[in-house]
Protein backbone atom coordinates (compact mmCIF):
# COMPACT_ATOMS: atom_id res chain seq x y z
CA UNK A 1 0.00 0.00 0.00
CA UNK A 2 1.49 3.57 -1.18
CA UNK A 3 1.50 6.30 1.26
CA UNK A 4 -0.72 9.33 -0.08
CA UNK A 5 0.62 12.24 -0.80
CA UNK A 6 -1.59 14.19 0.47
CA UNK A 7 -1.47 15.06 3.85
CA UNK A 8 -2.01 17.96 5.95
CA UNK A 9 1.54 19.34 5.35
CA UNK A 10 1.95 18.73 1.61
CA UNK A 11 -1.36 20.52 1.09
CA UNK A 12 0.11 23.14 2.90
CA UNK A 13 2.97 22.98 0.89
CA UNK A 14 0.82 23.00 -2.34
CA UNK A 15 -0.85 26.17 -1.53
CA UNK A 16 2.14 28.24 -1.32
CA UNK A 17 3.33 26.68 -4.26
CA UNK A 18 -0.16 27.67 -5.87
CA UNK A 19 0.58 30.97 -4.66
CA UNK A 20 3.81 31.39 -6.22
CA UNK A 21 2.83 30.61 -9.57
CA UNK A 22 -0.30 32.98 -9.34
CA UNK A 23 2.55 35.62 -7.95
CA UNK A 24 5.06 34.73 -10.77
CA UNK A 25 1.89 34.46 -13.62
CA UNK A 26 0.67 38.47 -12.56
CA UNK A 27 4.63 39.69 -13.07
CA UNK A 28 5.37 37.82 -16.34
CA UNK A 29 1.28 39.17 -17.58
CA UNK A 30 1.89 43.08 -16.39
CA UNK A 31 5.98 42.93 -17.10
CA UNK A 32 6.53 44.18 -13.98
CA UNK A 33 10.42 43.34 -14.62
CA UNK A 34 12.59 45.07 -12.13
CA UNK A 35 10.15 46.17 -9.75
CA UNK A 36 9.42 45.74 -5.78
CA UNK A 37 7.28 42.95 -6.71
CA UNK A 38 9.70 40.60 -8.29
CA UNK A 39 12.27 41.71 -5.23
CA UNK A 40 9.46 40.49 -2.80
CA UNK A 41 8.55 37.26 -4.77
CA UNK A 42 11.85 36.34 -3.70
CA UNK A 43 11.05 35.88 -0.43
CA UNK A 44 7.95 33.69 -1.30
CA UNK A 45 10.94 31.55 -3.33
CA UNK A 46 12.33 31.18 0.19
CA UNK A 47 9.36 30.07 1.79
CA UNK A 48 8.93 26.69 0.77
CA UNK A 49 12.22 25.13 1.30
CA UNK A 50 11.86 26.53 4.63
CA UNK A 51 8.54 24.76 5.31
CA UNK A 52 9.59 21.48 3.74
CA UNK A 53 12.82 21.84 6.19
CA UNK A 54 10.40 22.10 9.12
CA UNK A 55 7.98 19.60 8.39
CA UNK A 56 11.44 17.13 7.75
CA UNK A 57 12.45 17.83 11.10
CA UNK A 58 9.18 16.95 12.63
CA UNK A 59 9.29 13.69 10.32
CA UNK A 60 12.74 13.02 11.88
CA UNK A 61 12.02 13.61 15.11
CA UNK A 62 8.77 11.04 14.79
CA UNK A 63 11.19 8.63 13.43
CA UNK A 64 13.53 9.17 16.67
CA UNK A 65 15.77 11.43 14.99
CA UNK A 66 19.23 10.29 14.43
CA UNK A 67 19.23 7.38 16.14
CA UNK A 68 17.62 5.67 13.28
CA UNK A 69 18.65 5.70 9.48
CA UNK A 70 15.25 6.90 8.19
CA UNK A 71 15.32 9.59 11.02
CA UNK A 72 18.97 10.87 9.97
CA UNK A 73 18.36 10.47 6.32
CA UNK A 74 15.21 12.85 6.65
CA UNK A 75 17.18 14.95 9.24
CA UNK A 76 19.73 15.87 6.29
CA UNK A 77 17.14 16.80 3.28
CA UNK A 78 15.50 18.80 5.82
CA UNK A 79 18.51 20.66 6.59
CA UNK A 80 19.98 20.99 3.12
CA UNK A 81 16.23 22.85 2.72
CA UNK A 82 16.44 25.02 5.13
CA UNK A 83 20.19 26.15 4.41
CA UNK A 84 18.84 26.55 0.84
CA UNK A 85 15.80 28.46 2.09
CA UNK A 86 17.70 30.43 4.39
CA UNK A 87 20.38 31.30 1.48
CA UNK A 88 17.06 32.55 -0.90
CA UNK A 89 16.18 35.10 1.95
CA UNK A 90 19.74 36.34 1.76
CA UNK A 91 19.08 36.73 -1.91
CA UNK A 92 15.90 38.54 -1.08
CA UNK A 93 17.19 40.73 1.16
CA UNK A 94 20.08 41.86 -0.85
CA UNK A 95 17.38 42.79 -4.09
CA UNK A 96 15.02 44.54 -1.81
CA UNK A 97 17.49 46.67 -0.15
CA UNK A 98 19.04 47.23 -3.46
CA UNK A 99 22.52 45.87 -2.51
CA UNK A 100 22.43 43.93 -6.06
CA UNK A 101 20.11 43.68 -9.01
CA UNK A 102 21.49 40.44 -8.70
CA UNK A 103 23.71 38.97 -6.02
CA UNK A 104 25.45 36.30 -7.35
CA UNK A 105 28.37 35.48 -6.30
CA UNK A 106 27.01 36.45 -2.31
CA UNK A 107 26.59 35.01 1.27
CA UNK A 108 23.47 33.39 -0.28
CA UNK A 109 25.40 31.16 -2.70
CA UNK A 110 26.91 29.76 0.78
CA UNK A 111 23.47 28.87 2.03
CA UNK A 112 22.78 26.82 -1.35
CA UNK A 113 26.48 25.39 -1.86
CA UNK A 114 25.83 23.81 2.22
CA UNK A 115 22.84 22.29 1.02
CA UNK A 116 24.41 20.00 -1.42
CA UNK A 117 26.51 17.40 1.18
CA UNK A 118 23.84 17.95 3.52
CA UNK A 119 21.23 16.27 0.62
CA UNK A 120 23.91 13.91 -0.58
CA UNK A 121 24.31 12.80 2.81
CA UNK A 122 20.55 12.35 3.52
CA UNK A 123 20.04 10.48 -0.31
CA UNK A 124 22.79 8.28 0.85
CA UNK A 125 21.27 7.47 4.05
CA UNK A 126 18.00 7.49 2.90
CA UNK A 127 19.00 4.54 0.62
CA UNK A 128 20.43 2.72 3.08
CA UNK A 129 17.05 2.83 4.69
CA UNK A 130 15.42 1.83 1.72
CA UNK A 131 17.38 -1.33 1.34
CA UNK A 132 20.39 -0.42 -1.00
CA UNK A 133 22.53 -2.92 0.32
CA UNK A 134 20.33 -5.66 0.08
CA UNK A 135 19.46 -4.81 -3.36
CA UNK A 136 22.99 -4.81 -4.53
CA UNK A 137 23.70 -8.14 -3.20
CA UNK A 138 20.71 -9.34 -4.98
CA UNK A 139 20.21 -7.85 -8.50
CA UNK A 140 23.78 -6.36 -8.96
CA UNK A 141 23.12 -4.65 -12.05
CA UNK A 142 26.58 -3.76 -12.80
CA UNK A 143 26.21 -2.61 -16.25
CA UNK A 144 23.34 -0.29 -15.34
CA UNK A 145 25.77 1.34 -12.14
CA UNK A 146 28.43 1.61 -15.07
CA UNK A 147 26.12 3.44 -17.62
CA UNK A 148 24.59 6.14 -14.70
CA UNK A 149 28.60 6.50 -13.98
CA UNK A 150 29.26 7.25 -17.75
CA UNK A 151 26.01 9.59 -18.05
CA UNK A 152 27.07 11.22 -14.76
CA UNK A 153 31.03 11.79 -16.04
CA UNK A 154 28.65 13.02 -19.78
CA UNK A 155 26.53 15.68 -18.02
CA UNK A 156 29.31 17.39 -16.34
CA UNK A 157 31.70 17.52 -19.29
CA UNK A 158 28.65 18.93 -21.59
CA UNK A 159 27.72 21.10 -18.37
CA UNK A 160 31.42 22.53 -18.66
CA UNK A 161 31.57 23.16 -22.19
CA UNK A 162 27.99 25.15 -22.25
CA UNK A 163 28.59 26.88 -19.31
CA UNK A 164 32.59 27.68 -19.39
CA UNK A 165 33.83 27.12 -22.87
CA UNK A 166 30.40 28.96 -24.70
CA UNK A 167 28.41 30.97 -22.58
CA UNK A 168 32.28 32.36 -20.75
CA UNK A 169 34.67 31.85 -23.33
CA UNK A 170 36.77 30.36 -20.57
CA UNK A 171 37.81 30.13 -16.80
CA UNK A 172 38.05 33.75 -15.29
CA UNK A 173 40.91 33.03 -12.11
CA UNK A 174 40.80 36.51 -11.51
CA UNK A 175 39.42 38.40 -7.88
CA UNK A 176 35.21 38.18 -8.17
CA UNK A 177 35.56 36.71 -11.63
CA UNK A 178 37.21 33.56 -10.14
CA UNK A 179 34.73 33.50 -7.72
CA UNK A 180 32.06 33.52 -9.95
CA UNK A 181 33.89 30.68 -12.14
CA UNK A 182 34.12 28.74 -9.03
CA UNK A 183 30.17 28.52 -8.28
CA UNK A 184 29.28 28.43 -12.02
CA UNK A 185 30.81 25.17 -12.25
CA UNK A 186 30.29 24.10 -8.83
CA UNK A 187 26.59 24.63 -9.36
CA UNK A 188 26.20 21.86 -12.06
CA UNK A 189 28.72 19.11 -10.80
CA UNK A 190 27.47 19.51 -7.39
CA UNK A 191 23.61 18.84 -8.98
CA UNK A 192 25.39 16.10 -10.96
CA UNK A 193 26.81 14.49 -7.67
CA UNK A 194 23.50 14.51 -6.38
CA UNK A 195 22.03 13.26 -9.37
CA UNK A 196 24.26 9.99 -9.87
CA UNK A 197 23.61 9.48 -6.01
CA UNK A 198 19.75 10.03 -6.55
CA UNK A 199 20.06 7.94 -10.02
CA UNK A 200 22.14 4.99 -7.95
CA UNK A 201 19.47 4.82 -5.40
CA UNK A 202 17.14 4.32 -7.99
CA UNK A 203 18.48 1.63 -9.89
CA UNK A 204 19.83 0.13 -6.32
CA UNK A 205 16.05 0.46 -5.41
CA UNK A 206 13.78 -0.11 -8.71
CA UNK A 207 13.02 -3.44 -8.57
CA UNK A 208 12.95 -3.78 -4.89
CA UNK A 209 11.63 -0.49 -3.31
CA UNK A 210 8.06 -1.58 -2.03
CA UNK A 211 6.35 -0.52 1.38
CA UNK A 212 4.26 2.85 1.83
CA UNK A 213 6.91 5.27 0.98
CA UNK A 214 7.71 4.20 -2.76
CA UNK A 215 6.05 7.33 -3.90
CA UNK A 216 7.82 9.89 -1.56
CA UNK A 217 11.14 9.04 -2.43
CA UNK A 218 10.72 9.04 -5.87
CA UNK A 219 9.68 12.63 -5.31
CA UNK A 220 12.45 13.25 -3.60
CA UNK A 221 15.10 11.29 -6.13
CA UNK A 222 12.91 13.30 -8.65
CA UNK A 223 13.32 16.40 -7.11
CA UNK A 224 16.88 16.55 -7.23
CA UNK A 225 16.96 15.73 -11.00
CA UNK A 226 14.90 18.94 -11.73
CA UNK A 227 16.89 20.76 -9.12
CA UNK A 228 19.90 19.75 -11.60
CA UNK A 229 18.01 21.54 -14.78
CA UNK A 230 17.09 24.79 -13.08
CA UNK A 231 20.89 25.29 -11.61
CA UNK A 232 21.98 24.57 -14.86
CA UNK A 233 19.48 27.17 -16.42
CA UNK A 234 20.09 29.89 -13.59
CA UNK A 235 23.79 29.55 -13.90
CA UNK A 236 23.45 30.17 -18.12
CA UNK A 237 21.41 33.02 -17.96
CA UNK A 238 23.32 34.38 -15.49
CA UNK A 239 26.56 34.03 -17.59
CA UNK A 240 24.67 35.47 -21.10
CA UNK A 241 23.04 38.71 -18.41
CA UNK A 242 19.78 37.81 -19.40
CA UNK A 243 18.04 37.08 -16.07
CA UNK A 244 16.26 39.12 -13.82
CA UNK A 245 14.56 38.33 -10.67
CA UNK A 246 10.83 37.17 -11.37
CA UNK A 247 13.07 35.07 -15.00
CA UNK A 248 11.07 31.78 -15.79
CA UNK A 249 14.02 29.75 -13.41
CA UNK A 250 12.17 31.57 -10.55
CA UNK A 251 9.46 29.60 -11.28
CA UNK A 252 11.07 26.42 -11.74
CA UNK A 253 13.24 26.33 -8.26
CA UNK A 254 10.06 27.09 -6.59
CA UNK A 255 8.86 24.24 -8.29
CA UNK A 256 11.89 22.02 -7.43
CA UNK A 257 11.98 22.78 -3.43
CA UNK A 258 8.20 21.98 -3.69
CA UNK A 259 8.56 18.09 -5.50
CA UNK A 260 11.68 17.77 -2.60
CA UNK A 261 9.36 18.91 0.06
CA UNK A 262 6.46 17.11 -0.64
CA UNK A 263 8.28 14.03 -1.09
CA UNK A 264 9.73 14.81 2.74
CA UNK A 265 6.59 15.64 4.04
CA UNK A 266 4.78 12.54 2.63
CA UNK A 267 7.89 10.66 4.63
CA UNK A 268 6.23 10.50 7.54
CA UNK A 269 5.11 7.69 10.13
CA UNK A 270 1.11 6.27 10.12
CA UNK A 271 -0.24 7.04 13.22
CA UNK A 272 -0.83 4.40 15.51
CA UNK A 273 -3.73 3.72 18.03
CA UNK A 274 -2.39 5.07 21.46
CA UNK A 275 -4.45 1.83 23.56
CA UNK A 276 -2.47 -0.75 21.04
CA UNK A 277 1.17 1.14 20.83
CA UNK A 278 1.30 1.76 24.74
CA UNK A 279 1.38 -2.02 25.50
CA UNK B 1 14.10 -13.97 17.89
CA UNK B 2 11.20 -11.41 17.98
CA UNK B 3 13.26 -8.89 20.03
CA UNK B 4 16.38 -9.28 17.53
CA UNK B 5 14.00 -8.09 14.58
CA UNK B 6 12.25 -5.29 16.55
CA UNK B 7 15.69 -3.83 17.55
CA UNK B 8 16.79 -4.24 13.92
CA UNK B 9 13.63 -2.43 13.15
CA UNK B 10 13.97 0.14 15.31
CA UNK B 11 17.79 1.22 13.86
CA UNK B 12 16.13 1.17 10.51
CA UNK B 13 12.65 3.46 11.50
CA UNK B 14 13.18 4.23 15.02
CA UNK B 15 10.67 4.02 17.80
CA UNK B 16 7.71 2.98 14.82
CA UNK B 17 9.68 -0.26 15.72
CA UNK B 18 8.02 -0.98 19.01
CA UNK B 19 4.72 0.82 18.20
CA UNK B 20 4.20 -1.47 15.45
CA UNK B 21 4.94 -4.60 17.15
CA UNK B 22 2.40 -3.57 19.67
CA UNK B 23 -0.16 -3.98 17.57
CA UNK B 24 0.36 -6.96 16.48
CA UNK B 25 -2.21 -9.63 17.98
CA UNK B 26 -0.56 -12.26 20.34
CA UNK B 27 2.58 -10.23 20.83
CA UNK B 28 3.08 -8.63 23.94
CA UNK B 29 5.87 -6.25 24.26
CA UNK B 30 6.92 -4.13 26.69
CA UNK B 31 10.25 -1.75 25.65
CA UNK B 32 10.86 -0.78 29.05
CA UNK B 33 11.95 -4.06 30.38
CA UNK B 34 13.21 -5.38 26.82
CA UNK B 35 10.87 -7.95 27.00
CA UNK B 36 8.61 -9.82 24.24
CA UNK B 37 5.61 -12.56 24.88
CA UNK B 38 4.11 -14.19 22.32
CA UNK B 39 0.39 -15.57 23.53
CA UNK B 40 -0.28 -18.56 20.81
CA UNK B 41 0.65 -19.46 17.33
CA UNK B 42 4.63 -18.29 17.56
CA UNK B 43 5.10 -18.75 13.60
CA UNK B 44 2.10 -17.04 12.81
CA UNK B 45 2.33 -13.69 14.97
CA UNK B 46 6.18 -13.59 14.03
CA UNK B 47 5.14 -13.75 10.52
CA UNK B 48 2.43 -10.66 11.14
CA UNK B 49 4.75 -9.11 13.05
CA UNK B 50 7.26 -9.46 9.42
CA UNK B 51 4.10 -8.36 7.50
CA UNK B 52 3.53 -5.35 9.44
CA UNK B 53 7.65 -4.24 9.03
CA UNK B 54 7.18 -5.06 5.37
CA UNK B 55 3.94 -2.56 4.99
CA UNK B 56 6.90 0.28 5.64
CA UNK B 57 9.65 -0.52 2.91
CA UNK B 58 8.47 -3.83 1.16
CA UNK B 59 10.76 -6.40 0.73
CA UNK B 60 13.92 -4.35 2.25
CA UNK B 61 11.66 -5.23 5.76
CA UNK B 62 12.19 -8.68 5.33
CA UNK B 63 15.85 -8.80 4.80
CA UNK B 64 16.92 -7.00 7.93
CA UNK B 65 14.01 -9.34 9.59
CA UNK B 66 16.24 -12.49 8.49
CA UNK B 67 19.58 -10.41 9.18
CA UNK B 68 18.46 -9.67 12.31
CA UNK B 69 17.00 -13.66 13.05
CA UNK B 70 20.72 -14.79 11.53
CA UNK B 71 22.21 -17.62 13.34
CA UNK B 72 18.65 -17.73 15.79
CA UNK B 73 17.27 -19.64 13.18
CA UNK B 74 18.96 -22.54 13.16
CA UNK B 75 18.49 -23.60 16.73
CA UNK B 76 14.72 -23.78 15.94
CA UNK B 77 12.64 -26.67 14.44
CA UNK B 78 12.17 -26.49 11.11
CA UNK B 79 8.24 -26.18 11.96
CA UNK B 80 8.26 -23.12 14.09
CA UNK B 81 10.50 -21.25 11.62
CA UNK B 82 7.99 -18.84 9.73
CA UNK B 83 8.08 -19.10 6.03
CA UNK B 84 8.82 -16.04 5.71
CA UNK B 85 12.20 -16.17 7.53
CA UNK B 86 13.46 -18.95 5.74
Amino acid sequence: MNQSLITRKTKILGIVWLATLVWWLIMELTHTKLSQWDYWYQTLLAIIPLLGGIFGFMNSRKWGGLKSRLGQATFFIAAGLTTWGLGQFYWSYATIRQLAEVPYPSWADLGYIVSWPLWAAGMILLALAAGARFSIRRHAPVKLYGGVLVLSAIIIAASYYLLIVVARQGLALDGESALRSFFDLAYPIGDVIIITIAALTYTFLFRYLGGRYRLAIGFIIGGYALNYFADFVFVYVTTKGTYYNGHFVDLMYPTVMAVLSVGLAALEPPKIAAESAGK
Amino acid sequence: MVLSIIDEQEKLIGPIAYQQAATVPGLVVDKAHHTATIEGDAPKVITELVERYKNFFGNVAVDVCKEAVGNLKFSLPPEQLPAVLR
